[in-house]
C-alpha cells in the first residue's frame, strides 16, 4: 500500500490534520498519550527518507490534540517558514508515545509541496 | 484541510499457535518501536495448553544468515501459563540499530525431558527515522 499523500503549497500557514487508527480501523484514544513526534525528510533516489529532518515537532511544540485526542484526532500547525524553502515530495513520519512510554510509528505519509509563485 | 488517516499497529500482535506443530508467524514491525508478540498456545482441538511447568523459556531475533541472536527476550507468562499464553516483549531500544529487512524469530519452551519450539518465523522490519 502506498503512502497517503498530503498536498500543500510551499510556505502556506495551515494545520495538517490527522486521525490515528489501529490496523483494524479502530480509533486510537490519544488522550493519555505523552507525545506525538512528527518529522519531515527528503526522499532519496531509493524512495527512502534521507538526511537530517527538515521539520521536527511534538506535543510540546506545534503538534496538538484535537478534542483532547479521544477520537484519535491531532494536528500540526505549519507556519510559513516550515515549508517556504521546500518543493517536491517529502517523507513525513509520525510516532506515538503512550502513557507506558511505548512507541508506535504510524503509516508514513508523503507531503507533496507545490512550489508557490507568490513569495512575498 | 482534509484529515489524513494514519494507521499505527497495536503494540501487541497476537498469534494462535498449535502445541507441538511447526508454527510460522510473520510480523510486520517498525524499528525503534515497542512490540509484544503474544502467543496463544492451543492444542489441535483449539483448547489452551497448560504450559505452566515449562519454566525455561527462550526466544531470539536473528539476522537472516547468522545463528547469533541480535536480541534474546525471555518469554513471559501472561498469567501463570495455565492459559497457554506467552508474551515476548521487544523494546524500542532492542530494534533501534535495525535496518529495513527481515529478521528470523524463534520461541522455545522447555522443561526436563521436553523442549518445544512453539513458533518461528519472520519479523519484517521497516526502518524509521524518529
Amino acid at each position: 500500500m502506498g503512502r497517503p499523500v498530503i498536498e500543500i503549497t510551499s510556505g502556506d500557514q495551515l494545520d495538517l490534520n490527522f486521525k490515528a487508527v489501529d490496523e483494524n480501523g479502530a480509533v486510537i484514544n490519544l488522550s493519555a498519550f505523552t507525545d506525538i513526534d512528527i518529522g519531515l525528510w527528503e526522499i532519496g533516489a531509493d524512495g527512502l527518507p534521507t538526511g537530517s529532518d527538515l521539520l521536527g515537532e511534538n506535543l510540546a511544540g506545534a503538534v496538538d490534540l484535537v478534542s483532547s485526542g479521544t477520537t484519535g484526532l491531532f494536528k500540526i500547525g505549519l507556519v510559513a517558514a516550515d515549508t517556504a524553502a521546500l518543493a517536491g515530495d517529502y517523507y513525513l513520519e509520525i510516532r506515538l508515545e503512550d502513557a507506558a512510554s511505548l512507541f508506535r510509528t504510524c503509516t508514513p505519509c508523503t507531503l507533496r509541496i507545490r512550489a508557490d509563485l507568490i513569495t512575498s | 484541510m482534509a484529515t489524513t488517516i494514519v494507521t499505527a499497529r497495536a503494540i501487541t500482535q497476537a498469534f494462535t499457535v498449535v502445541w507441538g506443530k511447526p508454527n510460522r508467524i510473520v510480523v510486520p514491525a517498525y524499528t525503534k518501536n515497542d512490540l509484544i508478540i503474544r502467543l496463544n498456545i492451543v492444542d489441535e482441538a483449539g483448547d489452551p495448553v497448560d504450559v505452566s511447568t515449562y519454566t525455561t523459556r527462550t526466544s531470539g531475533i536473528y539476522p537472516p544468515a547468522s545463528g547469533t541472536a541480535d536480541v534474546s527476550p525471555t518469554p513471559a507468562f501472561l498469567t501463570d501459563g495455565t492459559d497457554g499464553v506467552v508474551t515476548i516483549t521487544i523494546t524500542d531500544s532492542n530494534t533501534s540499530a535495525f535496518t529495513t529487512g527481515n529478521k528470523r524469530f524463534e520461541c522455545q519452551l522447555a522443561k526436563t525431558g521436553s523442549k518445544i519450539t512453539v513458533a518461528d518465523g519472520v519479523i519484517q522490519f521497516t526502518a524509521t527515522k524518529l
